[in-house]
Formats: C-alpha cells, sequence, structure tokens
C-alpha cells in the first residue's frame, strides 16, 4: 500500500478521536451549563443551620409540675409596730352647723359619685360614714354593696359582721365569719369572731 | 490540471539560491541593514538565527545584489584552519602557496568582506584565526551561525569589542508566511492556486512551523505531494477550488506534527 | 335577699377548691386552653402560688396567647426557678413583639443577639433575623432541625395578624400572633 493510503487510514483515525473529543466536550460544556441553570433557577436548597438546642436554647424549668397545689399560701402580713398613741391636743370643735353641713354634703357627693361609678372604696368608705354614725341598717347596706364589688375586701366582710352584730343579728355575724374564716384564714376575722363570741363585742 | 501540484511542490523545494529570495518586509530590512553595513568599516557583524530562517538565502541575496568580488561568501564550512587558510590565500589572491598574512599588508583598510557560513562550527583556533586576520584591518568578516552558539561567542574577550553589530534574524511573522507562500506560488505562475491557499490554512502551517521558512517549505512540498497523490488516485477527494483541510492535517501527521 | 347573698358568697369560696383542682388536673390531661382561659379569670386566687401561675402562664404559652405572660412574668421571681421562667416568658414576649413590629411595620432591628428557646416563635425568630429564610410571595420560608416553617402576615377581620405554620412530622399547626 502507497504511504500516503496509510497516511489517509491514520488522518481517518485522527478525525475521528477528534470528533469524538469535541462531542465529550459539548456534552461536558452542556452538563455544566445545566447544571449551572438549574442552580441559579433551582430555588435554593434551605440550609438548615447548625444549632445544638441543648446549648443554645433557653429552656425552662418544669420543677412546678411536681409542686402543683390547691392550697394556696398565706397571705404574708407585715407587722406593724403600734404607735404609743400621744395625747394631742385636742382641735377646736368646728361649728356643728358647719360640720353637719360639711359632712352631709360630702356622703351626698360621694354617693352621687357612686351612682355614677361605682367603685367598692366608695361603698366602704359610706359604710364606714354610717357605722361611725352609729346607723348600723346604713352601714350594713354599703358595706353589702362593698362586698358585691370585690368580695376580696376583708373589710367589707368585717363591717358587715359587725353591723350584724349590733343591728342584733349576733349568729348569722358568726356563721359568716365562720364560712369567711374557711376560706380565707383571716387573723383579723378570727379575732373578730373571738370577740363576738366572748362578748367582747357587742 | 494535475501538473499545478507538481509545479507548486517545485517552488517550495528547500533552496538557499539567491533567486528564490522572497522579498518580505523583514527580509527586506535585514537585506538592506546588511548592504548598509557594508559601507562601514567593521571587522565582525554576526548574522544569528535559529536553523531554517533563512540567514543563508539572505546573505546569498546579498551578494547576489552587490555583485561585486569585494564580497566573498563560503557558506560550506571549513573543516580545518589549513583549509580555511588555503582557500582565503587563493580567493583573495589567486595562490594557495603564499603566506597569507604577509600578504594581507598589500590589500587596502576593510577591501575585503568574507562571508562564513555555519560560524558556529569553527572551534576556538579557527576563530583565533580569525580574528587575527580581522586584526590587520584588512579582511572584514559576516559570521554567520545558530543563535546559541552568538552567546559563546560573545562571551570571549577578544571577540566582544570586535563586533560590530549582531543581526538577529527572526523568522517571518503568519502574515508574512502567507504572503512568503504567495509569493513562491507567483513567481512559479501558480496564481490560481495561490488564491486557495487562505489565511487560516498558513496559520494552520505556521502552527507548526512558527514561520520557520525551512520547516514551512517542507510543509508545503508535503502539502502539494499529498495532493499530486490524491488527485490522481482519488479525484473526488480533492477538490479545485480549494484546498481542503484534511491534506493539511495529513501533512501535519506525515511529519510527524501531530500523533495520530 | 341578704341571705342569699351570703350564701352566693360562701358558694363562692368552697367552689375554689373544686375549680383549683380541676385546673390542676386540666393541664395535666394538657387541655391548655381552659387553663388558660380559666386561670386569666381566677389568676388572683393563684397569684401567690408559683407554681400555678408558671402552670397559667405555660398553659397560655401552649396556646399561642403570649400577651397573658406579661402579668406572670410581673408575679414570679421568689426562686430561681421561677426567675428562670421568668426570663424564658420575658425573652418570648419580647421576641413575639419585635418580630410583629418587624413583619406589619417593617420596623427595622439590629444587632439582634439573643438566647434561643424551645418554642416555635422563638425558632422562627431567630431564624428570620439571621436572614436564613427564602422569601416567595410576601411569605418567608425556614427550616430547620424539628420543622419547616411558613411565615406570613394576614388580616383578620379589621386587624393584621403574624402567622406561623409549622410542620413537622407530616402535621401543620398553625400559629398565630399580633
Amino acid at each position: 500500500m502507497h504511504e500516503y493510503e496509510e497516511l489517509y487510514i491514520r488522518w481517518k483515525r485522527y478525525r475521528l478521536k477528534r470528533k469524538l473529543l469535541f462531542l465529550s466536550l459539548i456534552v461536558l460544556a452542556t452538563t455544566l451549563l445545566s447544571y449551572l441553570y438549574l442552580k441559579t433557577t433551582k430555588p435554593t436548597k434551605l440550609t438548615k443551620p447548625k444549632q445544638n438546642y441543648t446549648q443554645d436554647i433557653l429552656l425552662p424549668s418544669k420543677e412546678f409540675e411536681k409542686k402543683l397545689s390547691t392550697t394556696l399560701p398565706k397571705k404574708a402580713y407585715k407587722k406593724v409596730k403600734k404607735h404609743k398613741q400621744h395625747k394631742t391636743k385636742p382641735l377646736p370643735k368646728p361649728k356643728k352647723e358647719i360640720l353637719l353641713t360639711q359632712n352631709t354634703l360630702d356622703i351626698e357627693s360621694i354617693k352621687k359619685e357612686f351612682e355614677k361609678n361605682p367603685q367598692p372604696s366608695k361603698a366602704l368608705f359610706i359604710a364606714r360614714y354610717y357605722y361611725d354614725k352609729k346607723q348600723y341598717k346604713k352601714s350594713l347596706l354599703w358595706s353589702l354593696k362593698a362586698n358585691e364589688l370585690d368580695k376580696k375586701s376583708e373589710e367589707s366582710w368585717l363591717l358587715f359582721a359587725k353591723s350584724l352584730v349590733k343591728t342584733g343579728k349576733r349568729n348569722k355575724a358568726i356563721r359568716l365569719l365562720q364560712l369567711y374564716i374557711r376560706k380565707s384564714h383571716s387573723p383579723q376575722a378570727k379575732i373578730l369572731l373571738k370577740d363576738i363570741l366572748t362578748g367582747a363585742f357587742r | 490540471m494535475s501538473s499545478i501540484y507538481k509545479r507548486a511542490k517545485t517552488a517550495f523545494i528547500d533552496s538557499n539560491e539567491a533567486q528564490d529570495f522572497v522579498k518580505l518586509d523583514t527580509n527586506i530590512f535585514y537585506l538592506e541593514k546588511l548592504k548598509e553595513l557594508l559601507e562601514k568599516p567593521f571587522k565582525f557583524v554576526v548574522v544569528y538565527g535559529e536553523p531554517g530562517v533563512g540567514k543563508t538565502m539572505l546573505l546569498k541575496r546579498v551578494v547576489h545584489e552587490k555583485g561585486d568580488t569585494k564580497l566573498i561568501p563560503y557558506f560550506k564550512p571549513f573543516f580545518s584552519k589549513e583549509e580555511m587558510e588555503r582557500a582565503f590565500c587563493k580567493d583573495l589572491f589567486g595562490n594557495e602557496e603564499i603566506d597569507l598574512l604577509s600578504s594581507l599588508n598589500t590589500l587596502e583598510d576593510f577591501s575585503k568582506t568574507i562571508i562564513l557560513d555555519e560560524a558556529q562550527l569553527y572551534d576556538v583556533e579557527i576563530l583565533e584565526f580569525i580574528r587575527v586576520i580581522a586584526d590587520t584591518k584588512k579582511v572584514r568578516f559576516i559570521l554567520v551561525m545558530h543563535q546559541n552558539q552568538d552567546e559563546e561567542l560573545m562571551a570571549k574577550e577578544h571577540f566582544k569589542t570586535r563586533i560590530y553589530e549582531n543581526i538577529a534574524i527572526k523568522p517571518p511573522t503568519k502574515k508574512e508566511l502567507l504572503i512568503y507562500i504567495h509569493k513562491r506560488l507567483f513567481a512559479y505562475e501558480l496564481v490560481e492556486l495561490a488564491n486557495t491557499i487562505t489565511k487560516t490554512q498558513s496559520d494552520y502551517i505556521y502552527r507548526f512551523t512558527h514561520g520557520n521558512l525551512r520547516l514551512s517549505n517542507k510543509f508545503l512540498f508535503t502539502l502539494f505531494d499529498l495532493l499530486e497523490y490524491f488527485e490522481a488516485n482519488h479525484p473526488s477527494l480533492t477538490n479545485t477550488t480549494k484546498i481542503d483541510k484534511k491534506f493539511l492535517e495529513m501533512s501535519a501527521i506525515h511529519l510527524g506534527y501531530i500523533d495520530a | 335577699m341578704k341571705i342569699v347573698w351570703l350564701a352566693a358568697i360562701a358558694l363562692s369560696l368552697t367552689l375554689n377548691a373544686t375549680t383549683l383542682k380541676q385546673l390542676i388536673n386540666a393541664y395535666q390531661e394538657k387541655n391548655y386552653y381552659d387553663v388558660c382561659m380559666k386561670g386569666t379569670k381566677i389568676f388572683d386566687q393563684i397569684k401567690r402560688d408559683e407554681n400555678l401561675v408558671t402552670m397559667y402562664a405555660f398553659s397560655c404559652l401552649h396556646i399561642d396567647k403570649i400577651d397573658r405572660l406579661a402579668v406572670p412574668i410581673l408575679v414570679l421571681g421568689k426562686t430561681p426557678a421561677s426567675r428562670k421562667n421568668r426570663a424564658y416568658f420575658s425573652l418570648i414576649l419580647a421576641q413575639k413583639n419585635i418580630l410583629v413590629s418587624a413583619l406589619l411595620d417593617g420596623t427595622p432591628f439590629h444587632n439582634l443577639s439573643v438566647p434561643n428557646t424551645d418554642y416555635v416563635l422563638s425558632r422562627v425568630f431567630t431564624l428570620f433575623f439571621q436572614k436564613k429564610y427564602k422569601k416567595t410571595d410576601n411569605r418567608y420560608i425556614m427550616q430547620d432541625d424539628l420543622a419547616r416553617y411558613e411565615l406570613y402576615t394576614k388580616r383578620v377581620g379589621k386587624s393584621k395578624w403574624v402567622f406561623i405554620e409549622e410542620t413537622r412530622k407530616g402535621k401543620t399547626y398553625i400559629h398565630r400572633y399580633r
């Protein structure tokens, strides 16, 4: 065979190799482009942030679950020092008329205010006022009003019980106080009850 | 048609002959530069470049264009100092048996120029002999050598100061290679064939030969040889209007530039 | 009339103990809604008991009533455990308010560096402010080791709410805050 025939065969082999190389480059380029294209258009996979939950987070305390109880703790009262009552010079008595006028005006205005805006403090003020005035039926009424508005108001309970005693309903007062004491364990209520029972308060 | 490729082959048979000198811009530049230098009083001018770049052809062209007896070219190397001396005596004075050095005094200063090609082949003894002659200022030397040898020569102190100019011959550029191919074909009246050689094809050849004229000649010779064969035996594979790339590739494979 | 009133008062007192027991049972049975709702009504009764207050707070937290943590935060603090829980609730409440503000009003918040908690809002808060989300159609999609979340705002009636859809183990839980 002439050397150029062999050369032609060699060239054909060379061409085939080149074509294959070219094709593989095309495939590679296409794959790369597709990958890049998909990477840019595909929604980026959310990366889960590494987080050690036991170390990085604030965890609560669940100790309370073992200590749940229906018994509520007693209300802590601050010890109040008994102040020595100093003999003070009695203030000059204001003119009765003026005093009465003033007092009548205050209570009435408070009552009016209460009607506009019922508040237990106002009702209690009025109840106290009447109790001091020995108008026990009125103090009974107003202490009850105060209690309706605020059942937790201890003073309304005590004033109500006292008003009951003063209006001759000692037994009712005792029963009331007993119920109240069972729930609230109120030391003041216990003292009042004892006083009523012993007759120290009548 | 079939003789075209045969004629084209002839155009690229490697030749150093002056008439085969193709005028390219750089070639012309070196040519003119050498011709100018010949007017100067130098002892040595070194022309160097890689093999096949066209140094010999250039010097031959200089001799051809100058056309005078002052230029004495030796394009084949001498094997000994004695052989060189005899040749110098014969060509300078017409007598091999005379004493060269004493006879040189009869010459006018810088009256003769000896061109020594393949000067890289000469040993120290011959180079020293040349130096002594040059120092008489009666004879000038143009040393033509390969690139690396020049560096060795330059290192020698006694030559360094004597070298008037170093001319580095660079191979043609891509553009020049195309011009070279076209001009060579034009010279053989193969104008149509020259027009089928495109810049792409010339650049393809340049990839392997880097413009080296000897290598380019060999490549083109192989190319046209192939075309001649295939046109005769497989005409369907050849084309009259253009040269298919496969022939270029086959030439490259044949010459060992491509491993296939 | 007065007797009726007295009886009513007495009755309410006796019911208290029953209510607390019911409340605790409800908590243990994970009826957090009942505990939170009833707890709000009787909070004054339970406020002296930190354990009950904590129980109430956790129940409200379970049903995403974050604002109801405000009062327990004020009340708790007598023991190290209760102080820890107070901090826990405070953090969640703060995170809720910051997140709502950021989403509804676009309020910028910078340099937020707070601890995380195990509560869903905390996890979403952390992911949101670390910008570890993908936003599509005004929804912030994010995920961590526990679940996948979608955070968005939606008008419900007159108000705009912040919603967190938490999907874990195939189930989706919707939390809403404002």
